[in-house]
């Protein structure tokens, strides 16, 4: 029986990412779901954990991002656990009139929740708190 | 000229058009590859561009930015883009960021060029 849950850890470095790509296309193996939906996931978190590690911190520490993936029947979750600047990515506007008038990262943000079907945040104890859940059709 | 990541970017003039075959990923790790690849092939000749995105795989926001300037800077110069063989991911995420309705996307390199013709 495949594993129903899985934790990463991300260095606040754009190189860190790398390994999300194939650390997903096996759970998806695993779990027999369909390439284009760990595509669409694989960009989802790519997306929240780049701006993270972009934007989230102001000094010059090496920080750790969690990130754990829960396998069910009908859903997978996703819950991403951060410090640094407070920031919730639901703020950000969901559908602006044009590309011009999106603030640097908005396009990432906007499609991050798009591939998602639910999108949570919790500033909790000093860390930024992301939950996110696809279903399987 | 090859990077790490899988990105693989070819120029070449064909019906006096700039036609870029781009072949892998365009992800954050490879965005800066990516562009100064794309501005190298896009300077030192004035014709339009076509971009063959036939074995692109995969496309972030970061891909998109850099096209988005692409798209402003040969717009500047007069000059039209135009992009053939999107996947069905790379098209979702063009239909999810709205840029299917800035760029001029065609189904295949025969159409793409037609469209070069007709404007």
């Amino acid at each position: 029986m495949a594993k129903q849950h899985y934790t990463y850890y991300f260095k606040n470095e754009l190189n860190s990412v790398k390994y999300l790509k194939n650390a997903l296309i096996q759970i998806g193996k695993d779990h027999g779901v369909k390439d284009s939906f760990i595509q669409h996931i694989r960009l989802s978190l790519e997306e929240l954990i780049v701006n993270i590690i972009s934007h989230g911190y102001t000094d010059r520490k090496v920080h750790t991002i969690e990130l754990k993936i829960n396998c069910l029947k009908n859903h997978f979750s996703f819950y991403l656990n951060s410090g640094g600047v407070p920031f919730n990515p639901l703020k950000f506007k969901m559908f602006p009139a044009s590309i011009k008038e999106r603030k640097p990262g908005g396009l990432g943000i906007l499609l991050a929740k798009a591939f998602m079907d639910e999108m949570s945040y919790e500033y909790k104890n000093g860390r930024n708190c992301i939950t996110l859940i696809k279903k399987i059709n | 000229m090859e990077t790490s990541d899988s990105l693989q970017i070819r120029c070449s003039l064909e019906q006096d058009c700039c036609l870029v075959e781009i072949k892998g990923e365009i992800n954050s790790l490879n965005i800066s590859v990516f562009q100064e690849e794309i501005e190298t092939a896009l300077t030192g000749n004035k014709s339009n561009v076509v971009m063959d995105f036939s074995n692109v795989a995969y496309i972030s926001s970061a891909g998109l930015r850099v096209l988005l300037k692409c798209s402003k800077d040969l717009s500047n110069m007069k000059r039209k883009l135009y992009f053939f063989g999107l996947n069905e991911f790379v098209t979702d995420v063009f239909k999810v960021s709205g840029l299917d309705k800035i760029f001029n996307i065609q189904a295949d390199k025969e159409k793409a060029f037609q469209a070069v013709l007709n404007s």
